[in-house]
């Protein structure tokens, strides 16, 4: 399934919410600490990128629309 | 013209009424609103100050209706 | 539903008028027992219902509303109980296709309920029994490989030992900890909850919840403290709110900048001189807990231990976090959540206590153990005064030392009292029990409002809050309302009848049982209800309801066209519902008048709350004349009751005859 459109996180809008991680049915999506902001906040990361079937949800969930499917 | 201001608490009032709005002559900026509150030198490095929730610098001009928020600190938890 | 004595279960369907009169969350869990609990249950009986309720607005993409409700008969009080907790307990409960689970009856073995897509089955959990809550969360996660990672309730050791101040730990030590929750757990034999759906939560109108959302998380995060604002900063802000006698109506969304940098750490010294936090079992002050001690408190200390920000779910602020405490507790635990300003102040201040790694020790240790740190820490401080008084001896306490701030033997302390052996048996059950097991003559300083011990914020300085102390369906809780939340919320921009904070208006007048003050209770009590029937955060809403729009997104979610003045009589609903509950029950409202060392009776002499007191019985007259409950009694009245509309909702409600 190499042309499963996976999704991508936009930092600038993201609001570390965590709603994403929780709505994947399969968590794909883990609450890591990146060196994005100058806080040590947890933003959300692709974790398991072959397990993502692309199936939108997290996009769909998004409250701020910071995941694209791409 | 009029704007909201947020005051911290050391600032000096009386130029608010009872809304917390202030009344400025045109073209005033930031800085005035400083020197109208009082608000003291020293302490000026110690408040943070935004304009419509965003960070502005002290010349900027302000505008009819802006939300000055002064940094204030609550009780809970 | 599911019956743990005949280990079945039953899907009920709630109609569609119970979620418009009572919203979801404590609503509906309120509702459920009112009407399926017998009268006069015993709360550690099978006859109790537990319940697990998500908000209303859960996952429909609204920011700050992913808290989770427990619901059930209080064994503390007596009366109605709740708690609520962060974490993604909440969405995954209606991603297994349900807004509440409730159990009822009582297993013959240890089980824990799992839910996934498949339906529920309850599975024996004897291996579990005993284990903490990390623990128990670890191994279950290995006992189901599951793809989907899973949503955890659990309870501790406290819980299973049936400790009245025990609590519901999520998510490896985020607690729904108060009203005595844990111990319902226990006495059910549940050991844990555990979730894995993955349904789809619809609302009516994702579109407009999208837009509300996006226009506070664009404020939110233009909502910076600059690095230099550091933790040496805040006990100079204490000093300065305390030194005006004038209310200043702030900017909520300035508190929400603070939150994101420390959370609620910030009050850990700001509270201090401000004189909100309590001191030496309350009767103490900053002079006995000087600059010299409580700056090891500072919340930049704290943080340097910090090594992510943990946010519950959909959350913007992001208050918690995890801490690396390896070494602070010579690689006994390696990591904890951030302890609150409640646990710090608990454990710090009113114990008289400076270590700061004691209390990160203390916090893995009632996390683990399931129990709540208020109440804990209350509980101590109780024992500690009654040693300081003579009438507890060396021998009684089995040899532990308990001079004020003598950190080892809280510790030890803490650990008897989870583990209910030795003098921590005694403990165990919080201050009201404790004193009735010690038989001493301790009114005037077991501190507590019906049993349940109050939050580490000070009635001497914000009365509202003593208010609702001691006139709440659930008392001693700090999370319903005060006159700095309500001050903070800004309510008065969306609801016509509540009255506004003037700016430069006297701080004195709270102190008098004024109608004003009567408004501003009411308005708190029914605030705090819609809160918690959609699920919303507290901290969301002292961020101002100007920013957080909850009104709107309840109308967006559910498609109602009400206004907020509606909303707010759905929250009054809310209120006397649990008010009928107690009173059902037995109980009389009057009896949770907090104790009166906390409305300034005798008053401070020293610090920044010296000479302040207010008369608590007439407040709470006042608070019960607003609500439209009688004034003297406090019980919900025939008039009251028949404006809501209870009696068509076929519920038997409280018989005045």
């Amino acid at each position: 399934m190499a042309d499963t459109q996976k999704p991508v996180v936009d930092y600038a809008l993201c609001m570390a919410c965590g709603i994403c991680a929780t709505e994947c049915p399969l968590s794909c999506i883990a609450l890591r600490k990146t060196d994005i902001d100058a806080d040590p906040k947890a933003y959300p990361v692709l974790d398991d990128y072959y397990r993502c079937t692309g199936c939108t949800r997290c996009e769909k969930a998004c409250p701020v629309n910071a995941i694209r499917m791409a | 013209m009029k704007v909201q201001v947020y005051p911290p608490p050391f600032a000096k009032l009386k130029d608010l009424d009872e809304d917390g709005m202030l009344i400025l002559e045109a073209g005033a900026t930031l800085y005035t609103v400083y020197r109208r509150l009082w608000i003291p030198l020293a302490l000026q490095p110690l408040v943070i100050c935004n304009v419509n929730y965003e960070r502005v610098k002290m010349k900027t001009r302000l505008r009819d209706g802006d939300i000055i928020s002064f940094i204030l600190p609550l009780a809970g938890g | 539903m599911v019956d743990l004595t005949k280990s079945t279960f039953e899907e009920i369907e709630i109609p569609d008028a119970i979620y418009e009169n009572f919203l979801s969350g404590v609503g509906l869990g309120a509702y459920i027992l009112y009407k399926y609990i017998p009268k006069n249950a015993a709360p550690l009986g099978p006859d109790n219902i537990l319940g697990f309720i998500s908000g209303l607005l859960t996952g429909t993409g609204s920011f700050m509303t992913g808290r989770w409700m427990v619901v059930t008969k209080s064994p503390l009080t007596g009366g109605f109980g709740d708690a609520n907790c962060g974490g993604n307990l909440s969405p995954s409960i209606k991603h297994c296709g349900y807004d509440g689970i409730f159990f009822k009856g009582k297993s013959k073995n240890p089980v824990f309920l799992f839910i996934d897509n498949k339906g529920p089955q309850l599975i024996d959990a004897s291996k579990l029994w005993g284990q903490d809550t990390v623990d128990t969360e670890e191994q279950i996660r290995t006992m189901i490989p599951h793809k989907k990672s899973l949503s955890i309730a659990t309870i501790g050791m406290a819980g299973e030992n049936q400790s009245l101040i025990s609590g519901i730990s999520h998510d490896g030590g985020r607690m729904a900890a108060r009203s005595g929750v844990g111990a319902v757990m226990g006495s059910k034999n549940l050991k844990a909850l555990v979730l894995c759906g993955s349904r789809l939560i619809k609302s009516q109108n994702p579109e407009v919840i999208k837009t509300i959302s996006q226009a506070y998380a664009k404020k939110v995060k233009a909502s910076n403290l600059p690095g230099m604002a550091t933790g040496a900063f805040l006990p100079i802000m204490g000093k300065s709110m305390v030194a005006t006698d004038k209310a200043i109506p702030l900017d909520g969304m300035m508190s929400t900048a603070i939150m994101k940098k420390w959370g609620t750490g910030f009050g850990n010294t700001m509270n201090m001189p401000m004189g909100d936090s309590p001191v030496k079992n309350w009767k103490g002050s900053v002079l006995d807990f000087p600059f010299s001690k409580y700056r090891n408190m500072n919340p930049d200390r704290v943080q340097k231990h910090e090594i992510k920000k943990y946010h519950c779910y959909s959350c913007v602020i992001g208050c918690g976090g995890i801490c690396d405490i390896d070494k602070v507790t010579n690689g006994r635990f390696p990591l904890t959540h951030k302890p609150e300003y409640e646990t710090v102040a608990a454990f710090g201040a009113l114990l008289l206590n400076k270590d700061l790694d004691t209390i990160f020790l203390v916090n893995e240790l009632l996390n683990r153990g399931g129990m709540d740190s208020i109440s804990a820490g209350n509980t101590i401080a109780f024992a500690m005064e009654c040693y300081e008084k003579g009438w507890l001896s060396q021998t009684a306490t089995g040899g532990l030392d308990l001079t004020w701030g003598n950190a080892q033997t809280i510790i030890t302390l803490v650990e008897q009292m989870i583990a209910g052996t030795g003098f921590g048996a005694v403990l165990q059950h919080g201050v009201k029990k404790a004193s009735e097991i010690l038989g001493i003559a301790t009114d005037s300083f077991a501190i507590h409002a019906g049993g349940q011990e109050p939050g580490m914020h000070d009635p001497r300085l914000d009365p509202i809050l003593g208010i609702h102390y001691s006139c709440d369906p659930t008392p001693g809780r700090h999370t319903i309302g005060a006159g700095s939340y309500y001050t903070y919320m800004r309510l008065w921009e969306s609801v016509t009848w509540a009255p506004k904070v003037k700016l430069g208006e006297d701080k004195k007048e709270e102190y008098e049982a004024s109608s004003q003050v009567g408004l501003k209770s009411m308005a708190n009590a029914c605030i705090k209800q819609v809160l918690d029937g959609s699920g919303g955060c507290l901290f969301g809403m002292i961020g101002g309801l100007n920013h957080f729009k909850i009104f709107d997104y309840l109308n967006a979610a559910t498609g109602w066209d009400k206004t907020a003045d509606d909303y707010m009589s759905i929250g009054l609903r809310m209120q006397t519902l649990r008010q009928c509950f107690n009173v059902r029950e037995g109980i009389n409202p009057r009896d949770f008048k907090m104790n009166d060392r906390l409305s300034g009776f005798p008053p401070l002499t020293k610090g920044p709350l010296r000479g302040k007191s207010f008369s608590m019985k007439d407040m709470m007259s006042i608070h019960y004349q607003f609500m439209g409950w009688d004034r003297n009694t406090g019980i919900p009245t025939k008039q009251l009751l028949e404006e809501l509309g209870f009696c068509d909702l076929d519920m038997e409600v409280i018989n005045h005859g």
